[in-house]
């Protein structure tokens, strides 16, 4: 069975992006912004979640504090323009696993997604 | 012009040439008031200015930079969505550059306008500086609007440290 990347970005063609990088080895679950990233997580068996930062509504560091307070505990790598150092560090307060400023390099994602499911 | 907007257009050509990968041209001819019917607009904020970044392309233009292909629309991953993308991208990259020099700014979500022939005219005087970038699919044009009281003598000057690279990733 094939595990399950949840994708959030409020650019239709990054999600695209990512989506086109791990085919065919994961499904993959798509939210544009954190508010629909949440409901995502909570309703689908996710291994890993790729998250953007500035996002409408909810963006992806108030999401993933939310999912530490959750107790969720899969890998969750960021996928940003940002570079703050002050923002890469509250990332890595709240649980996640990689920072990556876009744009990203396809096969450097797919071998980081690859490591961090292993284990999930 | 000052010696600060002259700095920024250049980091803003730089950015844009680094985000398409195709010739860039710098242009004083009024090149913003062109016919495009989509321009792309993402706003920030900091300490010592605001202003905003701007990309303007016809649909082909937008289509031909696109990295889901020609049918990217078809693909429910439309060319407006790429070049909202594409003006995030190069702030990102402009971001970046301003954070060697010790200033931060913080960006907006950004929006696309859409009509059938699209003028825009820049906030400061004097001739826009905008940059043209050459695809397959026709021109897309960008610039950066700034407002700033810094003063007309002011240059941006390297600073202690920079954000993470365009292109860099960490893992814990």
């Amino acid at each position: 069975m094939r595990k399950v990347v949840l994708v959030i970005d409020d650019s239709a063609t990054v999600r695209g992006q990512v989506r086109a990088a791990l085919d065919p080895s994961y499904d993959i679950v798509e939210a544009c912004d954190g508010i629909e990233g949440l409901d995502r997580y909570r309703s689908s068996r996710v291994a890993m979640i790729i998250c953007d930062v500035n996002m409408p509504r909810m963006n992806g560091l108030e999401m993933i504090e939310q999912l530490k307070v959750d107790g969720c505990g899969i890998p969750i790598v960021m996928l940003t323009t940002e570079g703050q150092t002050a923002l890469i560090a509250r990332a890595r307060e709240a649980g996640a696993r990689g920072w990556i400023v876009k744009p990203f390099n396809p096969d450097l994602l797919r071998k980081a997604v690859d490591k961090l499911t292993v284990s999930a | 012009m000052t010696r600060f907007h002259q700095q920024l257009d250049d980091i803003m050509a730089d950015s844009l040439q680094a985000m398409l990968v195709v010739p860039v041209t710098a242009s004083r001819d009024g090149g913003i008031a062109g016919d495009h019917d989509l321009v792309a607009i993402i706003g920030f904020a900091g300490d010592s200015l605001r202003g905003c970044v701007g990309v303007a392309a016809n649909l082909q233009a937008v289509l031909a930079v696109h990295p889901l292909g020609l049918d990217a629309d078809r693909r429910g991953r439309p060319a407006e969505d790429w070049l909202a993308e594409i003006a995030n991208q190069v702030l990102g990259r402009v971001k970046h550059r301003l954070s060697g020099y010790s200033m931060e700014i913080a960006p907006s979500t950004p929006v696309v306008l859409r009509g059938l022939q699209i003028r825009v005219a820049r906030a400061r005087p004097g001739p826009p500086q905008c940059y043209k970038a050459a695809t397959k699919g026709g021109s897309i044009i960008a610039w950066i609007d700034v407002t700033t009281p810094i003063a007309d003598d002011f240059e941006l000057t390297p600073g202690a440290t920079a954000d993470a690279a365009p292109g860099e990733s960490f893992f814990f």
